[in-house]
């Protein structure tokens, strides 16, 4: 395919991928979805490997081809107008809240050429405490589990049925229909014109990044090195959950070998090999120029290497509900820190390295008649500065980029007033050059509510490089009427009263270079 | 008696003035970067009968973007509720760019040491919770004397002042009162809708230009004092008094390319077309814009990094345009842009240094330019020097130069065909059903291949096109824009009549704030639109209503069932039934009298002034012109030797002044009313450089 052609598709695909993002978010439901955007859609060839996306999360990234490659191995022969849904941690899924829908496009000859697929962030699907990232032990105390299966009616009224806000729950995923019928409508009508180019060009775009890639890892030094570092606790007692990389650079090819990582664990921070998948892809996009399209072509040259029964490659029946959020952060860390010791000039000291995950649910009785509400944000942290750069303050990092929700829309749907949301100073860490400041959140209840935290970096500090120090740790505080702040653990549940307050303190980033 | 519409660029001020006969008049003449309002004074006194004349004037003003995109702007100090006061930094959390290590934030416009928390709170549903009392006040007073020597305005955001505006107007008149010099901006006096991160942004633009604008304006109205009235052209494409534009610049922010679109409507409406996308491309970027009936105001705006919750014309912009430069990138696929030669050194043609073929180059190469009819034959292009470096990237790329030039057209029109995608498609509009007005300096020369990969049947280049702006300008009404957020479940509204009355009486409160806008005794209309959404939903979709405010014994009804058929539309999907909920009121107030007016010429009179009129096809020469069907035969038309009336087939190639336009085969052309009206006669299926749909 000639070098214009490439061009034109990457448009073309692109702007599908992007309205169907469009479609989605403005007619979901949540404010996980429309607020925080917390959801991608990708265009798939038939063999399931991605050829555009329109991504605002990197942790979709790996996962995505994934549960597309589950869905065609449980349906190999979709007809049209059939979808095929699914959140199986063990078969394609990530964590039970990404619900992934897929959907086949075929050309008139009645063979599908492509798919579509959308995922998105559900507030609550069930399991033991609102907002399905609970403090589990085992995958069935998260909510429910969906393997690839045909969208039907019963199968809606089955995911209704297990939230504990089941009318957001049919609107968001009447949107993730929404979306894709609205990818599969352009890219049919393309096929109908001129299906050869378009089929060309969905390989020759694959091509395209690969190539690049290639260049990008020849232009780095041969070598091996290691890093390690550790999830600081699963919430139920086991601590410092080690993992270490060695990372192999050899002319074109990128080899990550986590195969030396702590068995899975008891508590939620397993994750399936997907998300492991989707840090090693993050890290190399990162190293990429911006411009290059993330596609199938990019995991070509990259091997990424896990033990299964691992905290980076868990099997059936580990809990994984928070590894999706805040392992995937450590994992990106330790392969960031490898890839400082390869190229120290390019990789930048340790961000926040969680996602800070608040999940709220309850009754709201401010109205005349009570309803259930359920609701999840995550809290952005300091940034690592990096050799020429400082760290920025009170960002989403690496591998989630959610916007906030605005205090005023937060307010009105909920039954919580916000306390205070402010940069907090001086939590970076200093250095030549300085990390970035968390952030500082407070949430009091309205009502009495059920409130988990699902948070990293508590004991542990985001590291610094080159002589720079470590960003400050996180605090996780409760504030009752007339006491003093009591320290909450880094996960944990509990009931509020109203008037209590919960406040987050986030951590700073790692700073670069000895201070001066 | 003349009527002024005045545009002031980065290089040219145009000025059109139409006088009582409805004759135009234009005047093109350097712009004074300095003072702006030196060249603007000199061009509408080169359009004035010297022995004296009474005018008037509508001018768009590039001072509020300019200080905000140069950071020029006023040192000002922001007021939010305690505990909240590092709003602009936080701004929503994301990151701009997802894949990056060196993750960096544009600086805010109001420094996080300048952010100060005043004690006061109120609730989502308006409820006072912590009063704001006078010790407090009298404590920011202090404040505000302490760093009065460093700085020039005060911005106040509040939460939910939307609900409860007394807070953020009481702490504003008590600045006012203790320091008349200062610049005081409350969120509550620019827009009444919830999101307190935009609004507070919203209102530090404000607070940032301020004091600029002020200068200003001064300057202008001392220059023209013998103005009967002076307008102001704001970024939703209507006018308003200079006296607001002094304490809302904020809506002047992004009026640049807002002039074009409604000079675009003004051509589209003598035309009886009221479906248009206009088309803008320039030199480094394209802007385009969709209009049914009228031109749409975009949701989520924003000029540069920083979001503006005032009401803008959605304008998309791509950084493709003349100017950008093609090459090959290390995965061996061409590129065009974003960067840009620019007009400085400017294509590798233009003989000034540039040696990267841009876009031009390749239009040059393929012979839709011509070197010898470039800005009317003022400037000498040399095609030697962009073939040679087409030929150098066809020869990287390993491709026949022709072959090359073809295809860096090609990948320009990707881009920009995706942008009139965003802003049709993705909005639920079929660009088929419109007409595409193409104007700047490159628009013609792709006209009627965006037409042909987006299937559209009608292309539009407008009599003089370099002057749109200031034609829109002079077309621009008098509007204003109100708004209250409300966020109530419509069942709420509808089941009660105490819900009934609190609608009404939103209604009167806007009708009442246009009242205060107007001018005494002038009359004005009040036209209602409601944000509604399924309850839980975040975004809204906006519906008319058929309300009078003077008669409001009659229950306002609301649209749910035009609700719901838009749901269905835009997303596929509807759900009767579910509880539905009003976010927002709006009121859209409309004065007519004045300056501009919405009739469009006389009918048989022709405004524009005319060297000569041809009768006959004026088929000069043939040239050899390449299409994205392959090479043809084309005539060569000189724009200014057409006349009223003159029809005929494509593929040719019409220059002016100010631009080419190159017509394929299969496409007619007429000139109606002065423009370049080209229709698609025969609609092939499959065109070469087709995009579909």
């Amino acid at each position: 395919m000639k070098a214009i052609e490439i061009e034109i598709h990457r448009h073309l695909f692109a702007s599908i991928a992007e309205e169907m993002g469009a479609a989605l978010m403005r007619s979901a439901f949540s404010p996980n979805i429309k607020e925080r955007r917390d959801y991608s859609c990708a265009i798939f060839d038939a063999d399931g490997e991605m050829v555009a996306q329109a991504a605002h999360i990197p942790v979709h990234l790996g996962s995505a081809p994934l549960s597309v490659l589950a869905a065609i191995e449980a349906f190999p022969a979709l007809e049209p107008g059939q979808h095929v849904l699914l959140n199986d941690p063990y078969a394609g899924g990530t964590h039970l809240p990404d619900l992934t829908l897929v959907t086949p496009v075929h050309d008139e000859g009645g063979v599908i050429r492509f798919y579509v697929a959308n995922r998105a962030h559900h507030a609550d699907v069930g399991g033991i405490s609102p907002g399905s990232l609970p403090l589990s032990r085992h995958i069935d105390d998260e909510g429910i589990r969906i393997t690839p299966t045909l969208w039907s009616e019963e199968l809606m009224a089955r995911v209704l049925d297990a939230s504990r806000t089941p009318e957001e729950r049919r609107g968001d995923l009447l949107a993730q229909i929404a979306a894709n019928h609205r990818g599969q409508q352009r890219l049919g009508a393309l096929l109908a014109r001129r299906p050869e180019s378009l089929l060309e060009a969905a390989s020759a775009l694959q091509d395209y990044a690969e190539r690049r890639i290639r260049a990008l890892i020849a232009s780095l030094p041969d070598g091996t090195w290691s890093f390690e570092d550790a999830i600081e606790d699963d919430g139920h007692g086991h601590t410092e959950l080690f993992i270490r990389c060695q990372m192999t650079i050899a002319g074109e090819q990128l080899t990550f070998d986590l195969r030396d990582a702590h068995p899975q664990v008891e508590g939620p921070v397993n994750v399936p090999r997907a998300v492991t998948l989707s840090a090693a892809l993050y890290v190399v996009q990162c190293l990429a120029p911006s411009d290059i399209p993330s596609n199938g072509g990019v995991m070509r040259p990259l091997e990424v290497l896990t033990s299964p029964g691992t905290l980076v490659d868990a099997v059936y029946p580990a809990a994984v509900a928070a590894g999706n959020v805040e392992t995937s952060q450590r994992i990106t860390d330790v392969l960031i820190g490898a890839l400082s010791k390869a190229v120290p000039n390019l990789a930048p000291a340790a961000s926040a390295g969680t996602m800070n995950n608040l999940l709220v649910g309850g009754q709201d009785t401010r109205g005349v008649v009570a309803k259930p509400f359920a609701y999840y944000e995550t809290i952005g942290g300091g940034s690592g500065a990096s050799d020429g750069h400082h760290g920025a303050s009170a960002i989403q990092t690496h591998m989630t980029n959610t916007l906030n929700t605005p205090i005023e829309a937060l307010e009105h749907a909920y039954p919580m007033t916000m306390v205070r949301y402010r940069v907090r100073r001086g939590s970076g860490g200093a250095g030549k050059w300085r990390g970035g400041d968390g952030v500082e959140r407070g949430y009091r209840a309205d009502v009495p509510m059920t409130v988990t935290l699902m948070t990293e970096r508590r004991a542990t500090r985001p590291y610094g490089l080159a002589g720079g120090e470590d960003g400050a740790a996180g605090e996780n505080v409760l504030l009752r009427e007339n006491h003093s702040e009591v320290a909450l653990p880094a996960k944990h549940t509990l009931e509020l009263e109203v008037g209590d307050t919960v406040l987050l303190r986030t951590p700073g980033g790692g700073g670069f270079g000895a201070p001066e | 008696m003349k009527r002024f519409g005045v545009d002031t660029g980065g290089t040219f001020t145009d000025v059109v003035a139409r006088d009582d006969s409805g004759a135009l008049h234009v005047h093109k003449l350097l712009s004074s970067p300095a003072d702006p309002s030196e060249a603007i004074a000199d061009g509408v006194k080169a359009l004035l009968d010297p022995s004296g004349e009474s005018f008037s004037l509508v001018h768009g003003t590039t001072v509020a973007t300019n200080a905000l995109l140069e950071r020029r702007g006023a040192r000002a100090l922001l007021f939010t509720t305690w505990g909240f006061e590092d709003l602009l930094e936080l701004a929503r959390q994301n990151r701009p760019d997802l894949y990056t290590f060196q993750v960096q934030r544009p600086a805010p416009l109001i420094l996080p040491e300048d952010c100060i928390g005043v004690r006061e709170r109120v609730r989502f549903d308006g409820r006072v919770e912590r009063a704001l009392d006078d010790a407090e006040i009298t404590r920011q007073i202090e404040a505000v004397r302490a760093r009065r020597d460093d700085i020039d305005a005060v911005a106040i955001c509040f939460l939910h002042s939307y609900a409860y505006p007394e807070h953020e107007l009481l702490l504003a008149a008590r600045l006012r009162e203790a320091f008349p010099e200062l610049f005081v901006s409350a969120s509550a006096e620019i827009v009444r809708e919830f999101r307190e991160y935009e609004r507070a942004s919203t209102t530090s633009v404000n607070a940032y230009v301020g004091p600029v604008m002020s200068r200003y304006l001064e300057k202008l109205s001392a220059r023209l004092s013998e103005a009967e009235e002076i307008e102001i052209f704001e970024s939703s494409g209507a006018r308003a008094s200079i006296a607001r534009t002094a304490r809302f610049p904020v809506h002047t922010a992004l009026s640049g390319p807002a002039g074009g679109v409604v000079g675009a409507m003004a051509v589209a409406r003598e035309l009886d077309v009221d479906k248009i996308i206009t088309f803008d491309m320039g030199g480094t970027s394209t802007d385009v814009a969709l209009c049914d009936g009228d031109a749409k105001l975009g949701e989520l705006t924003s000029i540069g990094d920083l979001p503006l919750l005032v009401p803008m014309l959605d304008i998309h912009t791509v950084g493709a345009g003349g100017g950008s430069i093609a090459y090959k990138d290390e995965g061996g696929a061409l590129r065009v842009g974003p960067r840009s030669a620019g007009a400085d050194p400017g294509p590798v043609c233009y003989g000034k240094g540039g040696e990267l073929p841009t876009v031009t180059d390749a239009h040059l190469v393929l012979g839709r330019l011509r070197e010898d009819r470039f800005l009317g034959g003022d400037m000498i292009l040399d095609k030697d020097a962009a073939r040679g470096a087409v030929e150098r990237l066809a020869k990287s790329l390993g491709l026949e130069a022709r072959e090359t030039a073809a295809g860096i057209l090609s990948v320009a029109d990707a881009a920009m065909v995706r942008a009139i995608k965003v802003i049709s498609l993705e909005r639920g509009h079929d660009p088929r059903d419109f007409a595409l007005v193409s104007f700047g300096g490159a628009g013609g020369l792709h006209a009627c291949r965006m037409a042909e990969a987006l299937d559209m049947r009608r292309v539009i280049i407008p009599r003089n096109p370099g002057l749109l702006s200031a034609y829109g300008m002079l077309h621009a009404e008098r509007v204003q824009y109100f708004a209250q957020t409300m966020v109530t479940r419509v069942d709420r509204i509808t089941g009660s009549a105490e819900g009934r009355r609190a609608l009404i009486q939103a209604a009167e409160s806007l009708d009442e704030r246009a009242r205060e806008a107007s001018a005494p005794g002038a009359g004005y209309a009040m036209h209602f639109a409601v944000d509604l959404r399924y309850v839980g939903q975040s975004f809204a979709l906006r519906c008319e209503v058929d309300w009078c405010i003077e008669d409001p014994t009659e229950d306002f009804e609301l649209p749910i069932s035009a609700f719901e058929a838009r749901h269905e539309e835009l997303y596929g999907w509807s759900a009767p039934g579910k509880p539905i909920e009003l976010v927002t009121l709006r009121g859209k107030g409309s004065w007519s009298s004045g300056n501009g007016t919405k009739s469009s010429f006389p009918e048989d009179h022709d405004p524009f002034p005319r060297a000569a009129s041809l009768k006959k096809k004026p088929l000069q020469r043939e040239l050899r012109v390449f299409f994205a069907r392959g090479e043809a035969d084309a005539a060569l038309i000189e724009r200014e030797e057409l006349a009223e009336g003159d029809h005929f087939d494509g593929p040719c190639v019409i220059t002016e002044y100010s631009g080419t336009t190159v017509i394929p085969e299969g496409w007619c052309v007429r000139v109606e009313r002065g423009h370049l009206v080209l229709e698609r006669v025969q609609v092939d299926k499959v065109a070469a450089n087709e995009e579909g749909i």
